[in-house]
């Protein structure tokens, strides 16, 4: 089973500090979301794994080995730009593709059959990849990561510019992948389907890692939220000035609170019953977007 | 592992699940199998990643397999195929002009009986002039009248008024004077022999010996074929190398511009991905090259060109091959390194223009400099020089100037040339091909790493 481990990485064009000390791992079976906002470095950092880029100072270690060339052709990639032959043939492509990485002909020919057939584009194989639309050239590229049956994938915005049908497929894929003991990263902005198929996630900014964790991990670090609704229009007022929690947010007959204190809920709980008729109440999971947002919103040096 | 993984089970059973089961949303993708591939994923499940089944392709076999794709994308793309066969429609026809052009109709003439001997010695005139002719007689001057009409013959020759040429519109300049001279030789032969026989004989020779003609600065011996032969030569391999080089540089930028580079680097070295893209549209371009050299020594044996030659045009041929050889991998390697400067075609304009300065160059020194003078210090200096030398030799070859030691000096120059053009290419290629984007200094390139 392989570990696929980001250590120190950092890397400088000219001034620009793309990454800095960036850290982070990616055991086997795992499913790792790399979120972070445009131009924070996530391409950066795979193109530094697939030895496109050089890395300013730092390594990029699978189990334990620094990444060479040879050990670099077990990952399965797809660049965040697109990148395939536009005028040859989507079966001839992925076929080339597959014996690059040392399939034989046949096998080769048997891989680009099994994956054009499971990503749904196998009546395009006699086509040119420009002729496809760009949902359809995306699962091309999608197959020619995966055409050499890799243990490590490392995916660059996977599910851009798919339509639902085929996120689903993408996600499948993604699934049977690490359940095959592969470590998979993606990067993607769609931050509810990190959350739905992530074991991990990594939150960059500007070049560091600035969260790193299970969603429930990184839930948990919002604090003890709790949301309160309700019959009728209230007045929170009071919440707000209630000792031992912290008003987030409110509307009129819903509010969401963080507990300071162990408990606190309960008296919160206990207050409003009495003043009112509650129509719900429990603990609220905070979406991974509004955790990033509050994340990316923090100062640069919060952190240190 | 880290310690931040969920605890997995390596059994492989259906109920590991990597994804946290506490995600919202979680069946909907698990659950999904109404994708339209899913049918086929009972039958094509998954593959154990486990040990692989493939070794990594040695270099050789990467570059062969890279070149292979050249080969087959160069050979069947349909603009090399409609260039090719333009290419040899026109060469051949050109062939067929020069015979043609070279060599006119043969003239045909016609006589009365009594204008026989006259006639020979018209007709002996005409050959000494390299001209076919042939001659009929016909029974009266009524019957070489109305031949001349239908056309079936060029002139017919009376002896009315000394000597008469009837002809249809106007004479052939070649007949006229050969008819001319014929009239004067008459006239002196009769007049001659009116003379004591020594006094004649002395009056024939002087009147019929021609004009000494003494040269004082006499010019290159390069004959009209070899200036023909030398102008196609140097055509094809102007075209040859600057097709083979145009299509290596677009090749590397297509590569970069499509991002398909980074795919590609994911499995092969930079040098490999080089190597197999030279040798792959080398290979086609030879191929291209050779169906004119064939094309043109063989149009040229069946219209019967190479009798006239003064030079053997298969030699000629092999040599072009060879000098094609060198000229298209010094070219090629220089369009390969700077192609990889830039990341778009519309970009090529600004880092091609001093190789094809060159190429042009070579291409109009061998055939505007080399024909009226081929000994000359520009076309010499340029036989050696391997950036123009692979056209400019080839056509002194063709002229015969060039003696077999000058042909090995300028060849050795060629290949000892080419080694140093790789180190160099690689090494831009390698640092270039990575950047997208802007376009990159020469300096930048060959400093990386």
């Amino acid at each position: 089973m392989s570990q696929l481990e980001f250590r120190g990485l950092s890397k400088s064009f000219g001034d620009l500090r793309a990454l800095d000390d960036l850290n982070f791992t990616v055991g086997a079976s795992e499913i790792f979301g790399f979120v972070g906002s445009n131009g924070a470095g996530k391409s950066t950092t795979m193109r530094i794994a697939l030895g496109v880029l050089e890395a300013t100072s730092g390594q990029v270690l699978l189990d334990g080995e620094e990444l060479d060339f040879t050990t670099r052709r077990r990952i399965g990639y797809m660049p965040e730009e697109r990148g395939l032959y536009p005028k040859m043939k989507v079966g001839d492509q992925l076929i080339y593709l597959a014996q690059l990485h040392g399939l034989p002909k046949a096998a080769a020919r048997a891989s680009m059959e099994k994956w054009t057939e499971r990503l749904g584009i196998a009546s395009r194989r006699a086509d040119i990849v420009q002729a496809l639309s760009l949902g359809n050239q995306q699962r091309v590229q999608l197959a020619a990561a995966l055409i050499h049956e890799p243990d490590i994938l490392i995916l660059d915005e996977p599910f851009s510019g798919l339509d639902p049908v085929a996120v689903d497929v993408m996600s499948q894929v993604l699934i049977e992948r690490a359940e095959l003991g592969a470590p998979v990263i993606f990067s993607s902005h769609q931050l509810d389907l990190v959350e739905r198929l992530c074991t991990r996630v990594g939150i960059i900014k500007s070049g560091r890692m600035i969260a790193v964790g299970t969603v429930d991990e990184l839930q948990s670090r919002a604090g003890d939220r709790w949301r309160i609704a309700m019959v009728g229009p209230t007045d929170f007022s009071w919440l707000a000035s209630f000792p031992e929690v912290s008003l987030v947010a409110n509307t009129d007959t819903r509010a969401e609170f963080l507990t300071l204190t162990p408990g606190a809920e309960q008296k919160v709980l206990a207050h409003a019953a009495a003043t009112g008729s509650v129509d719900s109440f429990g603990r609220y999971r905070v979406p991974l977007a509004d955790l990033f947002r509050d994340a990316v919103a923090l100062p640069d040096d919060s952190q240190e | 592992m880290s310690p931040n993984v969920p605890p997995q089970s390596d059994s492989g059973t259906t109920s590991t699940n990597p994804v946290d089961p506490s995600s919202p949303g979680l069946t909907s993708a698990r659950s999904t199998r109404r994708g339209p591939t899913a049918p086929s994923s009972t039958t094509s499940g998954p593959t154990t990643p486990g040990p692989r089944q493939f070794s990594p392709l040695s270099s050789a076999g990467s570059i062969w397999l890279i070149a292979r794709r050249e080969l087959s994308v160069h050979l069947r793309s349909k603009s090399s195929i409609i260039t090719t066969a333009i290419m040899t429609v026109v060469l051949v026809g050109g062939l067929i002009l020069v015979k043609y052009l070279g060599s006119p109709d043969p003239i045909a003439l016609g006589y009365v009986s009594e204008a026989e001997a006259a006639t020979t010695t018209v007709v002996s005139m005409i050959e000494a002039q390299d001209r076919e002719v042939s001659s009929m007689q016909y029974s009266d001057l009524d019957a070489l009248r109305s031949a001349v009409t239908a056309g079936d013959i060029d002139a017919g020759i009376s002896l009315d008024d000394g000597l008469t040429l009837i002809v249809n519109e106007e004479a052939d300049s070649t007949v006229l004077a050969a008819a001319t001279n014929a009239k004067h030789s008459l006239a002196v032969a009769q007049a001659a022999a009116m003379l004591p026989a020594n006094e004649g004989a002395e009056l024939t020779a002087q009147l019929s010996s021609p004009v000494a003609v003494t040269v004082l600065n006499p010019p290159s011996d390069v004959d009209g074929s070899q200036v023909a032969v030398g102008f196609i030569v140097g055509f094809l391999l102007y075209l040859g190398i600057f097709g083979g080089g145009m299509a290596v540089a677009q090749g590397v930028v297509e590569e970069k511009s499509s991002r398909v580079i980074e795919i590609l680097l994911a499995s092969v070295r930079p040098w490999q991905l080089l190597a197999g893209k030279v040798i792959g549209i080398g290979l086609a371009s030879i191929a291209q090259v050779a169906t004119y050299v064939v094309a043109g020594v063989v149009t040229a044996n069946i219209l019967g060109l190479t009798d006239s030659f003064s030079f053997n045009i298969l030699t000629v041929g092999l040599w072009v091959l060879v000098w094609f050889l060198i000229g298209y991998l010094v070219y090629a390697l220089i369009f390969a390194a700077l192609g990889a400067l830039v990341s778009r075609q519309e970009d090529l304009g600004s880092v091609l223009p001093l190789p094809m300065t060159l190429v042009i160059a070579a291409y109009i020194i061998g055939v505007s400099v080399a024909p009226s003078d081929p000994d000359s210090t520009i076309v010499t200096i340029a036989s050696y020089i391997p950036f123009t030398s692979p056209i400019v030799m080839p056509i002194r070859s063709a002229y015969n100037v060039a003696s077999t030691t000058e042909v090995v000096i300028s060849l050795v120059i060629g290949f000892v040339c080419i080694p140093l053009l790789l180190a160099i290419t690689t090494k831009m290629y390698s640092n270039g091909v990575r950047r997208s984007g802007s376009k990159l200094k020469i300096k930048d390139v060959l400093k990386a790493s």
